[in-house]
C-alpha cells in the first residue's frame, strides 16, 4: 500500500472569467521513504494539487477525486476535525516563501512549540525541548536564543530552516514541500536540499517535492512526475525519465537545459522556455494539451483522446506516439 | 527607543505650538472681542477701555507672544465669565470627559473586534452582511438620536439607568453607549478588512497546514495582525470624542470639557476656548504617542523604525 494514493484528481478554480480546470485527472502515488518530484511550468497546477491533499485549497477552488488516500484511508471522507488532526501530524507542509509563511507577530519559538502542543503533548517544557532539538537538527546554531526571535530577525535561509523544522515537529509520515528552495540563494539551496534529503532518509518520510528545477530533481528524486496544463504527462523512475524521457514535453524541458547529464545537487537548472502558449484551461481540451507546442504533432493528436500508458522504462506517458521511440530520433 | 521618545515629544510640542497659534489667530479674526464683551448697548469709550485693559489694541504677534509667555509659565489667564483661572476650570472638567471618552472607546472596541472578526473570517456570509449593516447604522445614526433612544428605553421605560445629573459610572453609561455606537463602525470596518487580508495570507495557510483549529488560528494568529490599524483608528476616535462630545454632554448634562467649550464659545470666553482647544489637542497628541507605543508592542517589526 502506498503512503499516498491519488487517482483521478480534478480541481476547478472559479474565477471572474469562468471556471478554470486547473488540474485534470491526475493519478499519483508516493511510498514511504520515497521522494517524488513534481516538475512543470508555472501555472500547471502543482501547488493546487499539493494543497488539495490536505484540504488547504483556497475558497475559490474545489476538488474531486475517485481516491485521495493517505495510509489507506480516503481523506475525502474525513471530518473537518479528523482532517485538522492529520495536518501537521500525518502530513507536514513546507511552503515556498519563507518570508511570508511565518507569522510576523509571533516568536519562532511559539510557532514551533504550538505544533508540539497541538499534536504531541500538552507539556510546554517538552515542547520547548523539542523545538530546540528540531532547530538544531536543521542546522541552526544556538537554537535556544533563536526561539525568542521574530521571523524578521532571521535571514531567508534560516526562516526556511525554521519552516522545515516546523513541518517535522509532529513527526509526519509525509512531507509536501512546495518549491521550498526557490526563494533561497544557490549555496543555501544546496544546504537545505541535502538537509531535507537526510532527514527524510533518517525518518523514512515520504516526500513530495515540487520544483521548477531539473537540477534538484536529479539530485533528490526517486521518482518524478512531469505536469503539463493540469495533467501528469509522464511519470517514472527519476533516472529513467531524465535519461530517456518519452514525452515530447519532457524532452523539450530537458533539452532546454544546457547539459543533459544530471547536474550536481543544488546547482540551479531552471526549466527553459518552450515556444508557444500553454492552452487556456477554461473549456474541455480536445486531444493532446501539448499539441499546439509539440514538435512532433500529427493530425491525430488534436482529435484523439490520449491514453496514459507505459512506454519503455517510463511508467506512464501521455503521448500517442510514445511507444514508437524511433519517431523521436527521426523527428 | 529613547530617540524615538525624544523625537515624538519634540514633534508634539511643535504640533501644540502650531495649534495654539492657529486657534489664537482664528479667535481674533472671528470678531472684535471688546465689542462683544462690552455688550450691545455699551458706549465706544467702554469698548476702548476693555481693549486697553486686555491689551487687544496691540499688534497680533505681540498679543500672541504675550499669551505664549504666560502659557509657558502655566498661566492661561482667567475666564471672563467664571472669573476663575482657566487652568482650574479645565482641570475640573477634563476628567469626566476623559472617563467618558475612555469608556466609549473601550465599549466600541469591545463590540467592534468580535463583530469585525466574525465578518472578516467569512466575507459575504450572512454574519458579514449583518455586521456591515450594523456598521452602516452606527455611522448613519446621529448621536442625539441614539441618545434619545437610550434615554427613552433604558432611562424612562426600563428605569435601569439615571438620565442626567451626575458624573459617576452609572451616569456615564448611557452617554458612553451613545458615543460608542457612533465610533464603532470605523473600528468594525478596519477589523473586518484586516481580517479578510490576514486570513488570505501565507502564514495563516501555514497555521492551517500545522493542523491548528479555528480559535487558535483566529485569535492567536490572525487577530494580533489586524490590531495595528485598529489601535491607530481607535486612538483617533478617542481624541475625536474628547473634542466632539459636546452634543452628548449637553444632552446628558455632563459638565465635561465639551460642555465647557460650548458655553465658552457662546459667551466669547476666549481664554477658556483657547485653553480647551489646547487641552484637547494635547490629549490627542498624547493618545497618538500612546497608540504608537501600543503598536510597537503588538508588532515587533515596528520596533525597528
Ligand atoms: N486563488 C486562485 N485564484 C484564481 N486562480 C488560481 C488561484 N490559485 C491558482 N489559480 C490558477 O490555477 C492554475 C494553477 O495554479 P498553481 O498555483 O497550482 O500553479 P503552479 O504549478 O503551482 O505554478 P507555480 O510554479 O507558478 O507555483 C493557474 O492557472 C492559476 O492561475
Ligand atoms: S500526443 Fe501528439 S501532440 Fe501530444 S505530445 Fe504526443 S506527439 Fe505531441
Ligand atoms: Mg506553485
Amino acid at each position: 500500500m502506498a503512503l499516498l494514493e491519488i487517482s483521478d484528481l480534478n480541481i476547478e478554480v472559479v474565477t471572474g472569467s469562468g471556471v478554470l480546470h486547473a488540474v485534470r485527472g491526475i493519478d499519483l502515488a508516493v511510498n514511504a521513504g520515497e521522494t517524488l518530484c513534481i516538475v512543470g511550468e508555472s501555472g500547471c497546477g502543482k501547488s493546487l494539487m499539493a494543497l488539495s491533499i490536505t484540504g488547504l485549497l483556497p475558497p475559490v477552488a474545489r476538488c474531486s477525486a475517485t481516491r485521495l488516500a493517505f495510509e489507506g484511508h480516503d481523506i475525502q471522507h474525513l471530518s473537518r476535525r479528523e482532517l485538522e488532526d492529520l495536518r501537521g501530524k500525518g502530513i507536514g507542509f513546507i511552503f515556498q516563501d519563507p518570508m511570508t509563511g511565518l507569522n510576523p507577530t509571533m516568536t519562532i519559538g511559539r510557532q514551533l512549540m504550538e505544533v508540539h502542543l497541538r499534536h504531541v503533548g500538552r507539556d510546554r517544557e517538552a515542547a520547548k525541548t523539542a523545538a530546540v532539538s528540531f532547530l538544531t537538527r536543521v542546522g541552526i546554531a544556538n537554537a535556544a536564543t533563536r526561539l525568542r526571535q521574530y521571523p524578521h530577525e532571521l535571514s531567508g535561509g534560516l526562516r526556511q530552516r525554521v519552516m522545515i523544522a516546523m513541518a517535522l515537529m509532529a513527526h509526519p509520515r509525509l512531507i509536501i514541500a512546495d518549491e521550498p528552495t526557490t526563494a533561497l540563494d544557490v549555496t543555501i539551496q544546496a544546504q537545505v536540499l541535502s538537509l531535507l534529503k537526510s532527514l527524510q532518509r533518517e525518518h523514512g518520510i515520504g516526500l513530495v517535492f515540487i520544483t521548477h528545477d531539473l537540477g534538484v530533481v536529479a539530485a533528490i528524486a526517486d521518482r518524478v512526475a512531469v505536469m503539463y496544463a493540469g495533467e501528469v504527462v509522464e511519470t517514472g523512475d527519476a533516472r529513467d525519465v531524465l535519461a530517456d524521457p518519452r514525452h515530447p514535453y519532457t524532452r523539450a524541458l530537458i533539452s532546454c537545459v544546457p547539459s543533459t547529464t544530471p547536474s550536481p545537487a543544488g546547482v540551479s537548472v531552471e526549466l527553459g522556455t518552450i515556444p508557444g502558449r500553454v492552452p487556456l484551461l477554461h473549456g474541455r481540451i480536445e486531444g493532446c494539451a501539448f499539441a499546439p507546442r509539440c514538435a512532433l504533432v500529427r493530425d491525430r493528436c488534436s482529435t484523439e483522446t490520449v491514453p496514459a500508458r507505459p512506454a519503455g522504462a517510463v511508467e506512464i506517458c501521455r503521448c500517442l506516439f510514445a511507444i514508437e521511440k524511433r519517431e523521436f530520433f527521426h523527428a | 527607543m529613547k530617540n524615538f521618545l525624544i523625537r515624538r515629544v519634540l514633534m508634539a510640542l511643535m504640533v501644540l505650538l502650531t495649534i495654539s497659534f492657529i486657534s489664537f489667530v482664528m479667535l481674533k479674526v472671528s470678531g472684535d472681542l471688546a465689542i462683544s464683551l462690552a455688550g450691545e448697548n455699551a458706549g465706544a469709550d467702554y469698548v476702548d477701555f476693555l481693549r486697553k485693559t486686555y491689551g487687544w489694541d496691540r499688534p497680533l504677534y505681540i498679543q500672541y507672544g504675550d499669551w505664549l509667555w504666560n502659557a509657558l509659565h502655566g498661566n492661561l489667564g482667567a475666564s471672563f465669565y467664571y472669573g476663575k483661572q482657566v487652568m482650574a476650570l479645565v482641570a475640573e472638567r477634563m476628567p469626566v470627559t476623559l472617563k467618558l471618552g475612555a469608556l466609549a472607546t473601550g465599549l466600541a472596541i469591545a463590540a467592534a473586534i468580535p463583530m469585525g472578526m466574525a465578518a472578516g473570517i467569512r466575507p459575504g456570509s450572512l454574519v458579514d452582511r449583518i455586521v456591515l449593516f450594523i456598521a452602516l447604522l452606527g455611522g448613519a445614526t446621529p448621536i442625539f438620536w441614539t441618545s434619545f433612544l437610550l434615554i427613552l428605553v433604558l432611562g424612562l421605560n426600563l428605569r435601569w439607568l439615571p438620565i442626567t445629573g451626575g458624573t459617576d459610572m452609572q451616569h456615564l453609561i448611557m452617554p458612553a453607549l451613545a458615543l460608542s455606537f457612533y465610533s464603532m463602525p470605523a473600528i468594525i470596518r478596519i477589523v473586518r478588512s484586516g481580517m479578510v487580508d490576514v486570513m488570505a495570507s501565507d502564514y495563516i495557510r501555514t497555521a492551517r497546514a500545522k493542523g491548528l483549529r479555528g480559535p487558535a488560528i483566529y485569535f492567536r494568529h490572525a487577530l494580533r495582525n489586524t490590531l495595528v490599524p485598529v489601535v491607530a483608528v481607535a486612538s483617533v476616535q478617542f481624541g475625536f470624542l474628547l473634542g466632539g462630545s459636546v452634543v452628548v454632554e449637553n444632552i446628558f448634562a455632563i459638565n465635561g470639557i465639551g460642555y465647557l467649550t460650548w458655553e465658552a464659545i457662546n459667551q466669547n470666553d476666549y481664554p477658556v476656548v483657547q485653553a480647551s482647544v489646547l487641552t484637547v489637542s494635547a490629549a490627542y497628541v498624547v493618545l497618538t504617542l500612546f497608540a504608537d507605543l501600543v503598536n510597537r508592542a503588538i508588532d515587533p517589526r515596528i520596533r525597528l523604525e
